[in-house]
């Protein structure tokens, strides 16, 4: 189905920008709304479940290598709830899909293009996808290789250009009301953590299996401090209002203003985020079209990719009349979706199976 | 039922088959059969008016509930 | 021989299909270029009104007053090649115009009617609120400049003495328009600088209160056309939750830079105890802190300061080569600062509003005694002690080392 090979470090540099992109832009305000000053230690917590979801990814695929998610489920709890579950994951993809879509959508609706109708700019950046999609793997990964620099060198260069607007006091209290705000905060950014579930879509292609949970760490760190580090940055420029703005980054990158003249760079965040936009929904349609092609036994996923397109779109609307609904869902909504898909039901896979082949063994040898 | 946005998506479909019908000559019925089920899917999900209508994500929300309701306090 | 001929026909294949294919490539990438630009969102500088700095005045039963400065791009162009046209009030470089309504965007919409361009807010660096609709409350104007993606967080806010429009109308002769001259003016820190991100800060965050600077036109010398007073930073206007509820005159705002550390190159001129004449400090460095502490259920603050200067003009006798005389001189420099900030704190807590952020402090440090009395935060800080303890240093004396003029018996070694 899927003949090319990506190295281990393609495999992280795609991921990065896949948790990283729009964690960047709205996550830093919902983390201030509850743990306030105490927003840069919410990654901290959030990157626990990162590390949980890789390494359960990572056994799962040691456990049944070369396959993904949608055909070892078959194996692990029969063949008609593994469907089940297979479309569950499918179904879960496709929806999220969407709405990362949306929320690029409203982003550069809201914020630059704002007579632009929004289905024209998501249905450019899905037929964007589509093609890179439609590419392979191999082509995925080298456009992540190539898109990452861009995407964290302006980033570098922002917090350069910050340092003197900042308020290093705004850092205090350091946990002035306990550890609980901040560990409530790290809910929504966990969230985003377990999309690194979607390794387990990549691993079988992976040419150097060994290195594997290595690069897969790496990027977990790297995402962490990431957040860590743009937390600080919005809370050293924006102080006690960062939970009042819709993107955070984007209001501090305003502020950006040296010597009279250099001013007015925010386009070039724009241009960065749209950058990791585009490999985050890359990635996620690649494992949606590569999952349902395997959950139909087709014999290549290349024909879903143009209709799952046009699904994605659909979900990117469906039940979501305003930019207020989206932000709603992701806070109340997402977190614990994605966390109960992307973590926790992995992780009972992998106990069944553990239990599964120990009994299978014992039977082998009694 | 919107006609604009139903008539788009349904250009977009027939393009989308021409230009993947061709591709795909060789494949089995069974990848034919899954093409044109999805794009069909799509097509009849266009014809409502989506925003307003409650659906997965809709079902999603209610099932959330609790934990939306933790996360309001 | 004929099998290379072929080899070689087949390699022509390949070029000629590599050919056609580039020449497509490149085609369809020249064809996407037009439609890079956008088509909903296209806008050329030519049909945009850039609006440089705007006025939001109170008018009465429930109207403001909005009027913008707009930037007129001919008159640099044809100005700019013989130099200095604004000399003779013919380079006139803005127009300002202005409309009623119930908020800034009602006024708005009725504004764009009056222009045949299309308002542009993102070069806006200067909003200045009437007295008037200051005192009446600033919140509901803020939020459509927070929430509108064109104005810029940068942005310097002013608050007028009398009407606002007047400062807008002005027209500068060194400066190309008056929204400039603030600008500057407020880049030189004379008075506070207070962009639109910190006030918005100042009005969520804890202490509730915020500082603007207080613009006046500076009324035009003799002989001068009548706009071309240019407006000037005089003081400072105290905000207690979103309402002007006083001003502090240009001497106490000087404390309160002083308080804010963020004071810059000014002179401090003060009087050596038991002699004649002055003595001024010209540049003054300062590291202030600001510690706020809790001792036995009281609330006070200390502040440190520490702060350097050079001699700028000696009007006294003193020598101050000689170790005695410069102690002299720099005792009576503490003093000074000292009284500076005392009164400027006396103020501010005269006014029971915390524009020093003293709220904020506290809760750094002391954040779940902050949490019980939040609510009465403003009584407490009213009645606050504040310690005060400066140390001065007088560093450089400039080119002469004794008060010019005086002959050797007439200085004053000791």
């Amino acid at each position: 189905m899927e003949k090319g090979k990506i190295s281990s470090l393609q495999m992280a540099f795609m991921m990065y920008p896949t948790i990283v992109a729009t964690a960047l832009l709205g996550v830093p305000s919902i983390t201030a709304k509850y743990a306030k000053t105490d927003l840069w230690l919410s990654p901290i917590f959030a990157a626990l479940i990162g590390y949980l979801t890789v390494y359960i990814a990572i056994k799962l695929h040691k456990l049944y290598p070369k396959q993904t998610v949608i055909q070892f489920s078959e194996q692990i709890i029969g063949r008609i709830p593994g469907k089940i579950l297979g479309f569950l994951f499918l179904f879960f993809y496709i929806q999220n899909t969407g709405l990362i879509l949306r929320g690029y959508g409203e982003f550069v609706v809201g914020s630059f293009l704002v007579n632009t109708p929004i289905s024209v700019i998501m249905a450019s950046m899905v037929l964007l996808c589509a093609f890179i999609v439609r590419g392979g793997i191999e082509v995925l990964g080298r456009a992540a290789e190539l898109f990452v620099p861009i995407f964290i060198f302006p980033i570098c260069i922002l917090i350069l250009l910050l340092i003197p607007d900042f308020e290093y006091k705004n850092i205090f209290p350091i946990l002035g009301d306990g550890i609980m705000p901040p560990i409530k905060g790290a809910i929504v950014p966990g969230g985003w953590f377990s999309e690194f579930f979607l390794i387990i879509f990549l691993l079988p292609f992976l040419a150097d299996m060994k290195k594997g949970m290595k690069s897969g760490m790496m990027s977990v760190f790297a995402v962490m401090m990431t957040l860590i580090v743009v937390n600080l940055l919005v809370l050293f420029v924006l102080g006690s209002t960062t939970s009042t703005k819709l993107y955070p980054l984007m209001s501090a990158s305003r502020y950006i203003s040296l010597a009279d003249f250099f001013e007015h760079v925010e386009s070039a965040v724009m241009a960065v985020w749209i950058v990791g936009a585009f490999v985050k929904i890359s990635v996620f349609y690649y494992a949606t079209a590569l999952g349902t092609a395997q959950w139909l036994n087709l014999s290549d996923y290349r024909p879903v990719v143009w209709p799952i397109g046009i699904l994605i779109v659909i979900f990117s609307f469906w039940s979501l009349p305003s930019s207020m609904d989206v932000s709603r869902n992701d806070i109340n909504v997402f977190p614990f979706q994605g966390t109960l898909m992307q973590t926790i039901i992995p992780l009972l896979l992998l106990v069944i199976a553990i239990v599964r082949k120990r009994n299978h063994k014992g039977t082998e040898t009694s | 039922m919107r006609w604009g946005a139903f008539l788009c998506t349904s250009v977009i479909v027939i393009l989308i088959i021409l230009y993947e019908w061709p591709k795909m000559k060789k494949n089995p019925k069974k990848d034919k059969v899954a093409f044109l089920t999805l794009l069909l899917t799509g097509l009849v999900l266009a014809m409502f008016n989506l925003p307003q209508m409650a659906g997965p994500t809709q079902w999603m929300v209610t099932l959330f509930r609790p934990f939306g309701e933790f996360m309001e306090k | 021989m004929n099998n290379s001929w072929r080899q070689t026909r087949i390699l022509w294949k390949v070029k000629r299909r590599h050919f056609t294919k580039s020449v497509l490539l490149l085609l369809g990438i020249c064809g996407a270029a037009p439609f890079l630009s956008g088509c909903w969102d296209r806008t050329e500088i030519t049909d945009l009104a850039i609006v440089t700095a705007a006025a939001i005045d109170k008018k009465d039963s429930n109207q403001i007053e909005l009027s913008v400065q707009v930037f007129i791009p001919s008159s640099i162009s044809s100005g700019g090649g013989q130099g200095g046209t604004s000399q003779e009030g013919g380079g006139v470089t803005t127009l300002v115009r202005s409309e009623k309504g119930s908020n800034i965007s009602d006024a708005l919409s009725k504004l764009q009617s009056k222009l045949p361009r299309k308002i542009f807010w993102g070069h806006c660096k200067v909003f200045v609120f009437g007295e008037k609709l200051a005192k009446e409350g600033i919140q509901e104007q803020l939020d459509f400049l927070l929430r509108h993606p064109q104005p810029r967080e940068k942005a310097n806010m002013y608050v007028s003495k009398g009407k606002a429009k007047p400062i807008l109308e002005s027209l500068p002769p060194l400066e190309n328009y008056s929204g400039e001259v603030l600008r500057e003016l407020s880049d030189l820190h004379i008075g506070m600088l207070v962009t639109l991100q910190d006030l918005d800060e100042m009005l969520t965050g804890k202490p509730q209160a915020a500082a603007l600077p207080v613009v006046k036109i500076l009324p035009p010398g003799k002989g001068q056309k009548k706009l071309q007073g240019i407006p000037y930073i005089v003081g400072t206007a105290v905000l207690k939750k979103d309402k002007m509820t006083g001003t502090m005159t240009e001497k106490e705002t000087r404390g309160l830079l002083w308080l804010r550390d963020e004071m810059e190159s000014y002179t401090v001129t003060f009087q050596p105890k038991g002699v004649k004449g002055e003595i001024s400090l010209n540049p003054v460095t300062a590291q202030v802190k600001i510690i706020p502490q809790i001792i036995n259920e009281k609330w006070k603050v200390l502040v440190k300061v520490k702060t350097e200067g050079a001699v700028i003009q000696n009007g006294t006798n003193l020598n101050l080569s000689s170790p005695k005389s410069l102690k002299a001189a720099e005792r009576a420099y503490q003093k000074d600062i000292e009284k500076r900030i005392e009164m400027a704190f006396l103020h501010t807590q005269d006014k029971k509003a915390d524009i020093l952020g003293l709220g904020k402090d506290f809760y750094r440090k002391y954040p779940k005694q902050f949490n019980q009395i939040e609510n009465h935060w403003n009584d407490i800080f009213a009645k606050m002690e504040v310690e005060i303890d400066v140390v001065a240093h007088i560093r450089r004396q400039g080119y002469i080392n004794k008060p010019a003029g005086l002959s050797e018996n007439e200085v004053k070694d000791k």
